[in-house]
């Protein structure tokens, strides 16, 4: 009978990553701090004494991505998850996004009812065109701003803006407005001399609708067909419009936003852990052709007559009985080991 | 008596990605999930149905990126491959769990469902999934709808409305040449809805779209409905709002079904979990430890991963039968108590990401085969029905101008519009502008000028797609969300000067057009 001798010798790894790279990392690791060995010695074997040496793993489960607030983007989120892998690219070409085009262009975009994105770009020439126009002196003491505009009424507001931006979020007074922005210069008189002008958009109401008259349309897709009728609407709204201020207010409560912050987030780091377990590998070789079963099961011997077979040890006593059988029936050979784990 | 109707409706979309310069590629293991997890599951939930005599309704969106690699030959060969090897490792796995009787249950479990995977795509499907999908809309059971050509975000492409109207216009012709009609329906990417794309929707003959809630409870004029019947926009295309309810049932972390403890955990995965030696051949090519797919533990409750339990089928199976019984109790009452507050049979809209089932929820199938055959023969309040149908049914609705909105996080646009991605709209703006000043300057292009047109036209469209913004703020994949921004729009500029300098290189043409070989019959012509 082999006899098994269990050395534990795994050591615990306290990990204090961030982030892990699996591929890297977790086996080196593996086999460094976290080997549990068994030996199998099979005396009654007339074939030199072997002896297999089962490394046993301990799993860092794959962590999950940065927890979002809303689950309807986390569920999302999976579809793009593979595991927590950052993917290289070695060997591509480098590429440069450029940092303008020449242009001398504002873009204005509407992110939600209060809130506007605008980027821009002030080519070389429209500046000197400026510095010409108001002459040198005054133009080096202007200060680059935003003036942003309800298109309605042509109010407007001033932002000041970090030199050398490229793009600002704009916090917009009410909803269910229409505006555009201008880049430009403020001289020292006062006097605003515009740059570029924006797109006009318009922000989406944040709430039900005061307008109540109803149209009803029978879609022949050409024929309107108007009617007068009551007022009412489905109970469940009110409650929507709740939640919906709700994300609204949370929205407007994180305050200004970057757009420097990093696209990539943090893990949340681990605490101490260990985790560990045992695996045991039976393997060996008979005459290529010859059936071998384990434990009664067929198994499928590699083209040179060897095998390896791999098992999950739970703790108790396993028998394992392995047996060959020349291809002509002729002659047989059977080894059993017997293997007992236990944890205390 | 039925009390109102319900149209289920899932969203099934993954971007365009497809790597033939690569033997193997991390994020096309995307699509190969989703076509084991949820789109195989979901087709064999409609045949068992079909097979049974039980009718039923569900509304679909196809997307046409995922209808193009569904039908991609090269996909569907490495698919196969992909599927070989998962079923290789189950039968190691059989072996390897002899002695752990749970575990060997559930390795068992995964190699018949992988084999019957294979069978279904290869034999029964002949690797085509889109015909297969296609077979249930043509018996009436499925509403298949389309979305924008690649997904892209249209609120924010609203500086050059040609590139959102380009976007809906590809959908459309891709539609017809994958189902052989035109769409009825579409789903907006990310239901994100600009006032005036309407009219986008209407020259291509589609009759309705589908928006969050707030969508319609903030249009002008108020719905006299809210969201329980479809509005009109002024164009005369209809829109169907979200209902909160049916979708907080399944959506919500706190009170969602897919949160029970006894379904499947998803983030403990055996590509993780097994030692490296032996996980090695089924793991990224390059040695990096991904998801099998082969999971072992159910969500046990609100423990450290390490610290799950084993799954048990049978367990989670009655979990879904369950749901599934108070999905359908739910909305019975909730059809009975609007159809007598409204005075008329309400619809509910319940829309899902087709991903969640099966994928993410793993007894998601599950559940919607247990709630189809109950609603079959278990009641009479609800009514499964399609958008199209209830238009059929209800011709005469209200004419309301829907609020721009999106199913996004705090329901606009911040989500695709934040500190990680605003940045990439100043190069997206640029490049759809560029693709139509190409298509002004060059009306009758042919030979290789035409080649590099319609190519240009892909490149823009590959780079609008709304999952790399999603990605750069999410934080999942971002190097690969980059690459793409950045190779699109770096060819299209390529192409763009190599027009403009009357020099394009007909190799490098062919090996772009090779790799990003989507919308073959695309014609430029559609941004003039």
């Amino acid at each position: 009978m082999p006899i098994i001798k269990k050395k534990a010798a795994a050591t615990a790894a306290a990990s204090n990553k961030k982030k892990r790279t699996p591929a890297k990392k977790a086996p080196a690791a593996a086999a460094k701090k976290r080997t549990l060995k068994i030996e199998v010695v099979k005396p009654r074997r007339t074939r030199t004494v072997k002896k297999k040496i089962v490394e046993v793993f301990i799993p860092q489960p794959g962590q999950p991505p940065i927890i979002e607030e809303q689950s309807q983007e986390r569920i999302e989120e999976s579809k793009y998850y593979a595991g927590p892998v950052i993917q290289k690219f070695e060997g591509e070409r480098h590429y440069e996004f450029p940092p303008g085009y020449g242009d001398n262009r504002i873009v204005l975009m509407v992110r939600d009812p209060y809130w506007l994105y605008t980027y821009w770009e002030v080519n070389e020439q429209r500046r000197r065109e400026i510095a010409r126009e108001v002459g040198e002196a005054l133009f080096s003491q202007a200060r680059e701003i935003l003036r942003v505009h309800d298109t309605a009424s042509w109010a407007h507001f001033d932002v000041n803006i970090n030199s050398g931006a490229a793009n600002w979020y704009l916090r917009v007074p009410e909803p269910n407005r229409s505006y555009c922005v201008d880049i430009g210069y403020l001289l020292p008189d006062g006097r605003f001399v515009i740059a570029a002008r924006s797109n006009f958009v318009t922000t989406p109401l944040d709430r039900m609708s005061d307008v109540i008259d109803e149209q009803w349309m029978i879609p022949d897709w050409e024929k309107l067909y108007a009617i007068s009728g009551g007022f009412g609407v489905g109970r469940g709204s009110e409650e929507v419009r709740e939640l919906m201020k709700k994300r609204l207010e949370q929205g407007l409560s994180s305050g200004w936003i970057s757009s420097l912050s990093s696209p990539i987030g943090l893990r949340p780091e681990r605490p101490f852990w260990l985790v560990a377990n045992c695996e045991l590998i039976v393997y060996g070789a008979t005459e290529p052709g010859s059936t071998v079963t384990v434990q009664g099961h067929k198994i499928n011997l590699r083209e040179d007559g060897t095998f390896t077979l791999r098992f999950a040890l739970p703790d108790g006593k396993q028998t394992i009985p392995i047996e060959a059988i020349r291809d002509d029936g002729q002659e047989r050979r059977k080894i059993t080991p017997q293997v007992e784990r236990q944890t205390d | 008596m039925e009390q109102g109707y319900l149209a289920l409706v899932l969203h099934a979309h993954l971007p365009f990605v497809r790597h033939p310069e690569y033997e193997e590629f991390l994020e096309e293991d995307w699509f190969y999930e989703a076509i084991t997890e949820t789109y195989l599951p979901l087709l064999k939930v409609y045949e068992g149905l079909v097979n049974d005599g039980v009718d039923f309704r569900i509304t679909m969106s196809i997307t046409p990126t995922l209808a193009s690699m569904l039908t991609d030959p090269l996909l569907q060969e490495r698919y196969i491959r992909h599927l070989d090897s998962l079923i290789e490792l189950t039968y190691k796995e059989i072996e390897r769990t002899r002695w752990q009787g749970e575990f060997l249950e559930l390795a068992k479990m995964y190699n018949q469902s992988f084999r019957e995977a294979r069978t279904l795509f290869v034999d029964k499907y002949g690797r085509n999934l889109v015909n297969a999908f296609k077979k249930f809309q043509d018996l009436g059971k499925l509403e298949i709808i389309t979305c924008g050509a690649t997904h892209g975000f249209l609120p924010l492409m609203d500086i050059n409305p040609k590139a959102a109207r380009a976007q809906i216009r590809i959908a459309a012709q891709h539609y017809e040449k994958m189902f052989g009609r035109k769409p009825r329906g579409i789903w907006l990417p990310e239901c994100a809805y600009q006032p005036g794309h309407d009219e986008f929707l209407k020259e291509v003959g589609i009759r309705y779209f589908l928006v969050d809630t707030h969508g319609i409870l903030h249009g002008t004029p108020r719905p006299k409905y809210g969201v329980y019947a479809p509005v009109y926009c002024p164009s005369g295309v209809a829109a169907f709002g979200r209902d909160v309810e049916s979708s907080k049932a399944v959506w919500s972390a706190v009170e969602g079904y897919p949160g029970d403890y006894n379904y499947r955990e998803f983030y403990r995965d055996i590509g993780f979990d097994l030692d490296y030696d032996y996980i090695k051949p089924y793991i990224h090519i390059d040695g990096t430890r991904i998801n099998t797919g082969i999971k072992y533990f159910r969500i046990t409750g609100n423990v450290d991963l390490s610290q799950k339990a084993p799954y048990v089928r049978q367990w989670a199976l009655d979990r879904a039968a369950d749901h599934a019984g108070n999905f359908m109790f739910n909305r019975e009452k909730q059809l009975e108590h609007l159809h007598n507050f409204l005075g008329k049979k309400p619809i509910i809209i319940s829309p899902y990401d087709a991903e969640l089932y099966g994928h993410w929820w793993y007894e998601g199938p599950d559940w919607l085969n247990f709630l189809l055959r109950k609603v079959h023969y278990d009641q009479q309040a609800i009514k499964l029905i399609t958008p199209s149908e209830y238009l059929e049914m209800y011709p005469r609705n209200q004419v309301v101008n829907p609020s721009m909105s999106s199913w996004g996080y705090k329901g606009y646009n911040e989500v695709w519009l934040n500190g990680t991605n605003d940045w990439i709209y100043r190069y997206l703006h640029k490049a759809a502008d560029r693709m139509v000043e190409l298509a002004a300057d060059y009306p009758h292009a042919d030979g290789l000028l035409r080649r590099a047109l319609n190519q240009a036209a892909r490149e823009l469209l590959l780079a609008q797609s709304s999952d790399w913004a999603f990605i750069f703020k999410t934080g999942t994949t971002v190097p690969y969300a980059f690459k793409r921004t950045k190779d699109h729009i770096e060819r299209l500029t390529k192409i763009y000067d190599s027009i403009k300098a009357n020099s394009i290189d007909s190799a490098w043409l062919g090996e772009i057009e090779y790799r990003d070989n989507i919308f073959p019959e695309l014609d430029y012509r559609v941004y003039a």
